[in-house]
């Protein structure tokens, strides 16, 4: 439900904006979503370094 | 067997369309590797990489190497009949790949009838976006064929059979666990590995992979919307079938538009849109 409502947020928004606007607002959410995987991908990491290193 | 003359293939600098031209070079005389470059999409001097090595590989003079703006086709392919298809459509309206792909044909059978050149490759995928981008499921790809067969112009991808590299797991990413892809499995890859183009089977993703190719994120959109959304709710069958009625309903728009600019109608929108 709070997905759907997201998706018809940011994707609705899109629909309606003039060609390089919503180029430049595409690219925004894509360095935003970017930006959210890279910080998983970081946390998850540190935390099995040092999951690891414990270990041993 | 006597070589027929010259080819376009629409370059990305990617594994994909890297690997048709070594499929299709030794078959022509002349190869005309065409990309595209538009506002959003960046670094598209990267593509010169593979082509100065395919160069080197092939001969200066196999290929004909052509830079082409396509920004105000995308717009009028994004944005030609917009509210009815808005209201038709919604959401597919932000396939970007698509849409962009759409120009990037339409701007390719101009330059084709231009230079009389009646066959064209590109590098689309089956397996491309998880098998489910909106530019090279099967479905879209028909449609772009026919677009092309309006003109008397071949166009087929080389590699549209050939399977994708294995998607990693996020436990393989970090690490957790190792994924290597059975042997006997042929990808585009694992082709110019053996062919001693590239050093690993699968550089997607990877830092050379960057360098090597232009750069856009603007299918973030599109993902959310139709991948995550449309898909999850609809089903991917619902997915395709919705898909291929929207390009081809963009297609009919797009080949009228080709033919009043042929046949030199005075107010062809193309007059305008052609770069």
């Amino acid at each position: 439900m709070i997905k759907t409502f997201f998706v018809y947020i940011i994707c609705g928004a899109a629909l309606l904006m003039p060609c390089r606007l919503r180029i430049l607002y595409a690219e925004f959410v894509g360095w935003v979503v970017q930006g959210f995987y890279f910080i998983y991908y970081r946390t998850m990491k540190t935390i099995l370094n040092g999951l690891k290193n414990g270990k041993k | 067997m006597a070589k027929n003359k010259e080819a376009v293939i629409l370059y990305s600098g990617g594994t994909d369309s890297t690997c048709a031209v070594f499929l299709k070079a030794p078959e022509f005389e002349k190869i005309h590797l065409i990309s595209y470059r538009r506002y959003g999409i960046f670094n598209t001097s990267n593509i010169d990489y593979n082509v100065a090595r395919l160069q080197a590989l092939f001969g200066k003079d196999k290929f004909v190497r052509t830079v082409i703006d396509i920004d105000k086709m995308y717009k009028l392919v994004v944005y030609d009949d917009y509210f009815k298809n808005l209201f038709k459509f919604g959401f597919f309206n932000l396939a970007v790949c698509g849409l962009c792909k759409m120009a990037m044909h339409m701007r390719t059978i101009l330059y084709c009838i231009d230079n009389g050149i009646d066959t064209v490759f590109d590098g689309a995928n089956k397996d491309a976006g998880s098998g489910i981008a909106t530019d090279q499921v099967k479905e879209v790809v028909s449609v772009i064929t026919d677009l092309y067969k309006s003109f008397n112009i071949s166009y087929s991808s080389p590699v549209y059979e050939m399977n994708g590299p294995k998607n990693l797991t996020w436990q393989a990413k970090l690490g957790l666990s190792k994924e290597e892809e059975p042997e006997d499995v042929k990808t585009t890859g694992t082709f110019l590995k053996e062919k001693g183009f590239f050093d690993s089977d699968n550089v997607k993703g990877s830092l050379i992979d960057k360098k090597m190719q232009a750069r856009c994120f603007q299918q973030f959109l599109s993902n959310m919307a139709l991948n995550s959304h449309f898909i999850e709710k609809y089903g991917v069958e619902k997915y395709k079938k919705t898909l291929h009625e929207f390009f081809t309903a963009k297609s009919q728009r797009m080949t009228m538009h080709i033919k009043d600019f042929l046949n030199g109608k005075e107010n062809s929108i193309l007059f305008r849109y052609k770069q």
